[in-house]
């Protein structure tokens, strides 16, 4: 039912710019807009990060219990991004047209490719803005589209599940000195290094239980509020730009990569998602 | 409220609209049936991706080393569930499965997929057949390689999406349009409840023993709640099932309640086929349900387990089931393997 009604407003939208397109009759509002620019700076600790291979032992951070680890692989989606100001709540009106050739309003943050980590958002009302407010993940209304493509293609790189389906909202690999996990031989997807760690983070499920049985799926899929310091002004002439530092050490947060080095499940990755929030900060402005 | 503003908005531009006639073909819900759960909005049918659906569902090359295709354990005339000789699927080198692959039907009304439930878009199932190593054993990358390789499909893919170069959204997105077209709703029972023929009085005695002893999970025209339950198979579990996909113990052992449209055409049963015929099904439920954790509680009253039936009326309940064998679907030529 919920669904029916996205796809309906989906559509409606859909209508409304084919018209506005094609048949002059329907008059643009006239409205002033910007544009918007976030930036994601990930980082373990205030330490920028240089990604690894699988199975390099030199390791660039330790955390508080003395693990020495790096990082050989990280990134996660974001969708549904918000601005909330004076005038209101501005949506990314982009999320509104997901299709099986591309899509739109969703962001897949990879530390491995920088032109990933620069979010530029247009048509953004004049106005001022305090707050932010995103998805990071892919929640049902993104899953329950179906078959969608660019960023969400799998096989076009999508972090996807075949098996329980649905994509996985953020990847952390890494090596660890103290990492429990054992060689693996080659198998279809490869070898697996001694050392290394892989937390695989997704699960989007929240259906409602049958016959009164308990909520039964972890759902970690998470809202990340941020409150911009002052209110950033978008007006024509000025781009904003919001850096936003992303603390990976606050993620693995309590990890002990002895015991810990593997989460490929959701009530696995549920410890890591609960951490989202307190890994996400805005640094600075460039107003 | 919505659909008046649909109307009124589509009125505006009909110029732009594709009216419905171009498309020959349409998804029609029987009567009553219940609400689809497809994103047809999405991914609407067309005569050119229905036809290319059924030439990716019948194709090979989706497999690792051409071997095996969509129709290899999904066959037409058993409803497009496996044939009686293949109890788990059969893959690549001739590799086994762990389940029996299910009935191909209405899919555009269900709201998971596979016998754990772990997928919840008909377009994702695809996924899994083409990477499991079980089955297909094929990259994605590898079969969108060998479809862009090939010119037909290059043409058949531009003429169904307007697309030159093959994505694999589209591969399944054609896929659902052939599968979601699967509706099986002409059964001598379906006939029998439009009004249009009768049942004789030994299938309609099964119907009423049905009603009274089955429909508590088998419920509703699909013949299924769609719930996942442990139906008293075993106390030790091979496969967990629902807990799968959960990763909770209270869902070991459970397996979705499959529809029963079509069942007298889909033997073996249960999701690891071990039984062959539906005289060992009843014969289950009626005297060999075993206690475990979590058997489902309509399989367990204070004296007994599972439901208490006589042979007469064991009998009755299967002659009623296959009232909904659909002889139709399984000859419906729109699903034949021919260009």
């Amino acid at each position: 039912m919920k669904l029916n009604k996205i796809l309906a407003l989906s559509f409606m939208a859909g209508t409304i710019i084919a018209c506005d397109k094609d048949d002059n009759k329907v008059e643009e509002q006239e409205t002033i807009t910007g544009t918007f620019q976030l930036e994601f700076d990930n980082q373990v600790n205030r330490s920028s990060i240089d990604l690894k291979t699988p199975g390099d032992v030199e390791y660039d951070y330790v955390d508080v219990d003395n693990q020495a680890f790096n990082l050989t692989n990280l990134g996660y989606y974001i969708s549904k991004i918000e601005l909330v100001g004076s005038n209101g709540v501005h949506a990314d009106l982009m999320v509104a047209s997901p299709n099986a050739d591309e899509v739109k309003g969703y962001y897949q943050i990879l530390e491995s490719d920088p032109s990933t980590q620069i979010i530029n958002l247009s048509g953004i009302p004049e106005g001022s803005y305090n707050k932010l407010r995103f998805t990071l993940g892919i929640d049902e209304s993104g899953v329950q589209q179906g078959a969608m493509g660019g960023i969400l293609d799998p096989a076009a790189g999508a972090w996807f599940w075949n098996w329980n389906a649905g994509y996985i909202s953020m990847v952390i690999e890494g090596n660890a000195d103290n990492s429990g996990q054992e060689y693996v031989a080659g198998g279809h997807n490869g070898s697996t290094e001694a050392g290394t760690f892989s937390f695989h983070i997704g699960g989007w499920k929240d259906v409602i239980p049958t016959e009164g049985e308990t909520q039964k799926f972890v759902n970690n899929i998470k809202v990340i509020t941020l409150d911009l310091e002052s209110d950033i002004l978008v007006t024509p002439n000025l781009t904003p730009n919001v850096h936003i530092a992303v603390d990976i050490m606050k993620i693995l947060k309590g990890v002990d990569f002895s015991t810990t080095y593997a989460a490929h499940r959701p009530d696995l990755g549920a410890p890591f998602a609960n951490n989202f929030q307190s890994a996400f900060s805005v640094d600075h402005v460039h107003q | 409220m919505q659909l008046v503003f649909l109307f009124i908005v589509g009125a505006s531009c009909t110029r732009e609209e594709k009216p419905i006639e171009e498309n020959e073909l349409a998804f029609e819900s029987p009567a009553h049936f219940p609400e689809p759960t497809y994103t047809f909005g999405n991914n609407p049918v067309t005569e050119a991706g229905f036809e290319l659906g059924k030439k990716l569902f019948y194709e090979p090359a989706l497999s690792r080393g051409g071997s095996v295709s969509c129709n290899s354990c999904h066959i037409q005339s058993t409803a497009f569930a496996d044939s009686p000789i293949h109890p788990v699927s059969v893959g690549v080198d001739n590799r086994l499965g762990t389940r029996n692959a299910p009935a191909l039907t209405n899919l555009a009304y269900y709201p998971a997929f596979f016998w754990d439930g772990g997928v919840t878009h008909l377009d994702f199932v695809p996924l899994n057949a083409i990477e499991a190593p079980f089955e297909m054993d094929e990259s994605l990358g590898n079969v969108l390689r060998k479809l862009n390789n090939i010119e037909a499909y290059r043409n058949d893919f531009n003429a169904a999406f307007d697309i030159d170069s093959i994505t694999m959204p589209y591969v399944l997105q054609a896929l659902s349009q052939f599968t979601y077209m699967m509706v099986s709703s002409s059964s001598k029972y379906d006939d029998f409840r439009g009004g249009e023929h009768s049942l004789t009085q030994e299938e309609l005695e099964g119907l009423s023993l049905f009603n009274a002893k089955c429909a508590n999970c088998h419920s509703g025209e699909l013949f299924t709640d769609f719930s996942f339950r442990n139906n008293g198979l075993d106390n030790q579990f091979a496969d967990g099932g629902r807990a799968i996909i959960t990763n909770l113990a209270q869902d070991s052992g459970k397996f979705r309640v499959p529809s029963l449209r079509n069942v007298g055409l889909t033997a073996p049963y249960m999701h690891d086929a071990r039984f062959g015929t539906l005289e060992e099904v009843l014969n289950h439920y009626s005297d060999e349900v075993v206690e475990s954790n979590t058997l489902d509680a309509s399989l367990r009253t204070d004296e007994d387990l599972g439901i208490p039936l006589t042979q007469e009326e064991q009998q009755k309940i299967i002659t009623f089931l296959h009232t909904l064998s659909d002889h139709e679907f399984v000859q419906d030529e729109r699903f034949f393997n021919t260009p």
